[in-house]
């Protein structure tokens, strides 16, 4: 798979839904998302918003009842939905690896580490057992796994949490892919851990020009570690900003509202709350996702899905930032907002 | 918290499961109508210690005094007396309710449990609109509510007693971030509204730095540095808490790109924790003497801002060239004026490799 011109990793206008009992629930919709070549990006929102489901989809490992209805997903200019599952296969782990939030899961407790990173190191390469050995013992020295040929002979358990979550990381090294997919890497670790493999990421992504996805809930390791970030609401991602530009200028009313919830010792006294809960996928909107909670909301909000709309250095899905007269001319709505 | 005796006075308590050390020898208060925040990461003890104070964990070594009376002492009607006074918001809210019952039962248990008269219930209703929960809640199961609302019906049960005190053990874990802020207003509102007193149990510093009056940092057993809120976030004195300040992601500005240099290696177990300070084979600034003996307690900074082992020891034992060293650490700490203490700390020709640790904890005047 060879280097286009083009940004590594295209989402466009990609629509999945969830198949069940009978019904299509759509779980993204309308959702675009480009990561370049050597970017890092957040994809933070909270649990049930798609996150997840659109980082599996990327790599066709999606849940056995999700559909793609629409849209397109390009890697390296190729359409990764168009493949086969042996190109799928020869994708995943040597082009685009993924990070799991629980690495224990994501290891055979049954066997010693260095035979399953040999597995995956064998799918993909053919190459000798000592090439594989010098492979893997130099991608556990870069995550900081110390004394890596006697730790290639101990079994998952005989790693603590973050170790594991190291390993994991190493075996996703090994292969040198061009985009890594981190899910939620570090949410099942405490601070300090999750400190070091924040920065082992940024490491190691900096020094091999790789890409990183980084999806989690947390805007503050999104803010030490990503370099534009994107929010999800409810399937949709309703704000794409430089980090620096969100944290300063959010232009969402969901993204203003998510940043000032987030507790910080630096803010001490109450905290900001949004009211109301998300919509449920059983029951989708006619029009923003958002409107029910959102204290600019306007009859044309709840009627009329917004459009992708590009501010400055960021794109923004909401009609009081489109800056038509659609949403100027519209009246608010009774018993909605603040 | 004027002149009146503290709600929960801790002496010396000390916990052990087996050959595990889960709590260490610590002593703290809890003031009437405060919320003290106990801070620490997973396997700190934390949790334990809170167990330990509403008298959950039998047979702790030292002594827990509940307005007045022991906690683990006294007759059996004594000590239930006791513990109606203090309820618990359990970690897993889902969990501590039982699916078989509707919410609207499972809110009149503690009166059952208790014997309470009829004249002295609420009903579940009010309860629910206490917590800010609609009515129909109560003829709902468990397993029918969302994860927030769940952790409320948690609290309107703590709350049906009407009690003193409230352990909250990770209240707002797993939760998503606006629904952990309204269940944190709560939390705060109940203090200041009806004069309870939470301990508020968390790994999250941004959590307990965002509501705590009072903030305990325990690590391995021992609580390392206590004092009030604005003084622990804003001056931490302790290494530890300084490299837990330096880990914490903080959702504003300053956080672009912050490099952190975290904290090496992991919390050693706590079957077999080092001798002196627990925290001393990760600590920047520990030096020989300090690994043997931790016994001693420093007050400094601001009133009762307590700081243990390594940097505020006695240094009467210590080596006579590093006591020049450390002196200078410890009141430039306690000032917080790290660049008069490196000034002062190169002329004693001290490792290079120390510098680079204070300058890149995140101590440099920033907070």
């Amino acid at each position: 798979m060879s280097g286009t011109g083009g940004p590594l990793l295209e989402i466009d206008h990609l629509d999945v839904a969830y198949e069940l009992h009978g019904r299509a629930l759509r779980v993204l919709r309308d959702v675009s998302l480009t990561v370049g070549r050597a970017d890092v990006v957040g994809l933070v929102g909270e649990s049930g918003c798609g996150k997840s489901t659109l980082g599996a989809t990327i790599v066709g490992l999606g849940a056995a009842n999700a559909r793609v209805t629409g849209g397109a997903i390009r890697f390296n200019g190729q359409d990764v939905l168009s493949l086969d599952e042996a190109a799928l296969h020869r994708l995943r782990g040597a082009h685009i690896a993924t990070i799991s939030q629980d690495p224990t899961a994501a290891l055979n407790p049954l066997f010693r580490v260095g035979r399953q990173m040999r597995d995956a190191f064998k799918a993909h390469v053919r190459r000798s057992r000592s090439e594989f050995q010098a492979r893997a013992v130099r991608a556990m020295g870069e995550v900081g796994i110390p004394d890596a040929e006697t730790r290639l002979r101990c079994y998952p358990h005989q790693f603590s949490g973050g170790m594991r979550q190291r390993l994991v990381t190493a075996m996703a090294l090994m292969l040198g892919p061009e985009l890594i997919i981190a899910d939620e890497p570090t949410s099942a670790l405490d601070v300090t851990t999750e400190a070091q493999i924040v920065e082992l990421l940024r490491r190691v992504c900096a020094e091999h020009g790789t890409s990183l996805l980084y999806i989690t809930h947390n805007m503050g390791v999104v803010a030490r570690l990503c370099d534009r970030v994107a929010v999800m609401y409810a399937g949709s991602i309703v704000e794409e900003s430089p980090v620096a530009s969100l944290l300063e200028r959010p232009l969402h009313p969901y993204s203003r509202a998510l940043l000032a919830a987030v507790p910080s010792y630096r803010r001490r006294g109450a905290l900001a709350t949004i009211p109301g809960s998300v919509p449920g996928l059983a029951s989708p909107q006619p029009g923003c996702a958002f409107a029910a909670r959102c204290e600019l909301a306007r009859m044309v909000c709840t009627t009329r899905p917004p459009d992708r709309n590009a501010v400055e250095d960021s794109v923004v899905r909401c009609h009081a930032r489109d800056g038509s007269l659609d949403y100027a001319d519209s009246p608010p709505v009774p018993g909605v907002g603040r | 918290m004027t002149g009146k005796a503290p709600l929960v006075e801790v002496e010396n308590v000390s916990v052990r499961f087996g050959e595990v050390h889960a709590v260490d020898g610590v002593s703290f208060t809890v003031e009437r109508g405060e919320i003290l925040g106990l801070v620490g990461e997973s396997g700190s003890g934390k949790s334990t210690l809170g167990r330990t104070v509403v008298g959950l964990v039998r047979h702790p070594s030292g002594r827990i005094v509940f307005d007045g009376r022991s906690v683990h002492e006294g007759s059996r009607a004594a000590q239930r007396a006791l513990r109606m006074r203090m309820q618990v918001i359990f970690q897993e809210a889902k969990a501590s309710l039982s699916p078989r019952h509707r919410i609207g039962w499972l809110l009149q248990e503690p009166y059952a449990i208790n014997k309470v008269p009829k004249a002295g219930r609420r009903t579940s209703e009010g309860l629910l609109a206490e917590v800010g929960l609609p009515a129909e809640i109560a003829t709902k199961y468990p397993h029918q509510v969302s994860g927030g609302q769940a952790r409320r019906v948690s609290v309107a049960r703590a709350i049906a007693l009407r009690p003193d005190f409230l352990f909250a053990d990770e209240a707002t874990a797993g939760l998503d971030a606006s629904t952990a802020a309204s269940l944190l207003n709560m939390l705060r509102d109940l203090v200041d509204e009806n004069g309870l007193t939470i301990l508020l149990v968390s790994h999250d510093l941004n959590v307990v730095g965002a509501i705590a009056d009072r903030i305990a940092v325990m690590y391995l057993g021992r609580i390392v540095e206590m004092g009030p809120a604005e003084g622990v976030v804003g001056r931490p004195s302790h290494p530890y808490t300084r490299a837990l300040l330096a880990s914490v992601p903080v959702v504003d500005a300053s956080e672009i790109g912050r490099v952190v240099a975290p904290l090496e290696g992991e919390p050693p177990s706590s079957i077999a924790p080092p001798p002196g300070c627990h925290f001393h084979p990760r600590c920047a600034h520990a030096i020989p003497p300090m690994l043997a003996d931790a016994s001693g307690v420093r007050r400094g900074g601001t009133e009762a801002h307590g700081l243990l082992p390594p940097l505020a020891r006695s240094t009467t034992d210590m080596r006579s060239d590093d006591r020049l060293d450390e002196e200078v650490v410890v009141r430039n700490i306690l000032r917080g004026q790290p660049g008069v203490r490196f000034a002062k700390r190169s002329q004693e020709g001290v490792r290079s490799s120390r510098k680079q640790c204070w300058r890149s904890s995140g101590m440099s005047g920033s907070n």
